[in-house]
């Protein structure tokens, strides 16, 4: 089970003199259960991308599938790939719009049809698994803390039930413990089966919550692998508009000085490995 | 002390109107002039409200808060308090009124009633200091996020106040963003002006000369950067993000192979590790 990006281009305006290429042949994978960021500098395509994930937008070339199913117009492609695959914008607090926390989460199931008695427990599911009580159901969700609406709009996508989670961006303005607090959401929501795409700038974040990173520049896939075997070549490219963690560059610059450390982006590592080398 | 002392509080709680609590409470803090001084805790712990005195948008409802020695309880206060101390808040697009770069910049000069090449010549600092010289002709829209909240600090320091207040102003950038805009305040650090920056993220402080934790609406410590970076558990507990680079630091500085002088930026740590 996985979304399968292949070969994905998209052409805004086609045939017009707006006409700009935003992908440019992008493929990549996204298998259940696993955690893939996308990172790349603004107007590198993650946006774009995220939209092809459930088909807000249709590719120009190329294809995009989720469990075999193929994001197309017809045969009610597009209604099952959206139950599929939930998409949380960036700052998607400022998307609700009810006048309680329960009304809000059951506005998607509602709308998916999804019988009154079954509704109860599909939004008390998602509030849960954001860590909302039930003390907050009937509050008003605009007088809640940031992080807390940021919660409740991600378990407003959880309760239409995806199987698949792309957040643009999902911990932007939050502060440490806000952060924390939707970082642990996530891995849980991976270790209970379901794909994350995280779109994000940060690579600190993607190198280590990350199974696979996708770094896109100008539109097209420029690494695809595992955080640890394209780090390397990560800092020898520089891309673009990406910023390297301080730690990681260090550690490089450290390694070009001839000390016996490895690249990484854990510190404890790092620390000890300089001790250790220092040491000789 | 008192002659260069720029802003004063003395004992300032602050409560919303209907309110159950401070939103800060019993605010004792001096702030020289020239100094770079961060103001950290995480939300909620009353960083935008003691901000929002700095200028009189907040007046205390107990104790006093004095800016160049003026009370801003008063009429004087006030007028000093506005002149004294420029705001840059986290959106750009707030802050943000005219449809042309230099003509943005040029709003608070032209307030402030000065002369034609007076106001020329500000805007074409501001614009210089902000790294925007080239794009004085530019329509706003045609800008980047970062771009704009660099206006926002051009627009800010054209009228020159000896003192400029970033409250949360990079939350909205990306890492580049963010990069560009603490060079600009390093310039105009170096230029003498005094600067508070309102943040929750610690390596934007690294530049600062001293910073102050806030956590429940009071202050619960004050001191360098590399004081603070050298304390361990409180730093969760204030809900502060550790940068992975000062982990190391830290971490190097234990085991005695750095000194604690050393400041934890790549450079120096090199430099030092290869003596």
């Amino acid at each position: 089970m996985s979304i399968d990006v292949k070969g994905l281009v998209h052409v805004y305006h086609p045939g017009t003199p707006l006409e700009t290429k935003a992908l440019d042949g992008v493929s990549f994978k996204a298998e259940k259960g696993s955690w893939v960021a996308v990172v790349g500098h603004t107007g590198s395509g993650k946006s774009t991308l995220a939209q092809h994930l459930n088909g807000l937008l249709l590719p120009t070339e190329g294809s995009v599938s989720v469990d075999g199913i193929e994001v197309r117009q017809g045969e009610g492609s597009l209604r099952k790939v959206r139950q599929k695959v939930g998409l949380v914008f960036q700052y998607p607090e400022q998307q609700l719009f009810e006048e309680t926390v329960f009304k809000e989460v059951s506005f998607g199931p509602r709308n998916w049809g999804i019988p009154a008695d079954t509704l109860k427990d599909r939004v008390e599911e998602a509030l849960g698994l954001v860590g909302i009580g039930s003390d907050l159901y009937e509050a008003n969700p605009f007088r809640l803390s940031g992080g807390q609406k940021r919660r409740v709009a991600i378990a407003s996508v959880l309760s239409s039930g995806p199987d698949y989670l792309v957040l643009d961006e999902p911990t932007a303005g939050l502060d440490s413990p806000g952060r924390r607090q939707l970082l642990d959401l996530l891995s849980n929501l991976k270790a209970l089966g379901r794909g994350i795409i995280h779109i994000t700038h940060d690579m600190e974040l993607a190198l280590g919550l990350a199974d696979m990173i996708l770094v896109l520049d100008e539109g097209r896939s420029s690494l695809w692998g595992r955080p640890d075997i394209i780090l390397g070549e990560l800092i020898e490219r520089d891309v673009r508009g990406l910023v390297i963690p301080d730690m990681v560059r260090f550690a490089g610059r450290l390694r070009d000085l001839g000390f016996e450390v490895p690249l990484t982006w854990e510190p404890p590592v790092l620390a000890e490995a300089i001790y250790r080398s220092q040491g000789r | 002390m008192t002659e260069n002392c720029l802003v004063r509080f003395s004992g300032v709680s602050y409560t919303y109107p209907e309110a159950a609590a401070p939103a800060i409470a019993d605010i004792d803090l001096k702030i020289a002039s020239g100094e770079w001084i961060a103001v950290l805790g995480c939300n909620g712990s009353g960083k935008s409200t003691l901000a929002k005195h700095l200028n009189a948008l907040l007046i205390p409802t107990q104790g006093d808060c004095f800016v160049n020695e003026f009370n801003t309880r008063g009429e004087d206060g006030k007028r000093s308090a506005r002149r004294a101390v420029s705001m840059v808040f986290q959106n750009p697009e707030n802050q943000i009124i005219a449809a042309v770069v230099e003509e943005d910049v040029a709003f608070g000069p032209e307030n402030l009633g000065l002369s034609p090449e007076e106001i020329r010549a500000r805007v074409s600092w501001a614009l210089d200091v902000s790294g925007l010289g080239k794009m004085a002709r530019k329509p706003v829209y045609a800008l980047s996020g970062g771009q704009k909240q660099r206006l926002a600090v051009a627009g800010a320091i054209a009228q020159k106040p000896p003192c400029l207040v970033m409250d949360e102003a990079t939350t909205m950038l990306d890492p580049r963003g963010r990069q560009d805009l603490m060079e600009v305040l390093s310039t105009l650090h170096s230029g003498g002006m005094t600067l508070v920056s309102i943040t929750h993220r610690l390596e934007e402080i690294l530049r600062c000369d001293r910073c102050i934790v806030l956590s429940g609406g009071r202050i619960s410590w004050n001191g360098t950067p590399r004081e603070l970076f050298l304390l361990g558990e409180e730093l969760a507990m204030w809900g502060l993000e550790v940068p992975g680079m000062v982990k190391v630091w830290r971490e190097l500085v234990q085991k005695g192979l750095l000194e604690a002088k050393i400041p934890p930026l790549m450079g120096e740590m090199v430099e030092a590790l290869c003596r």
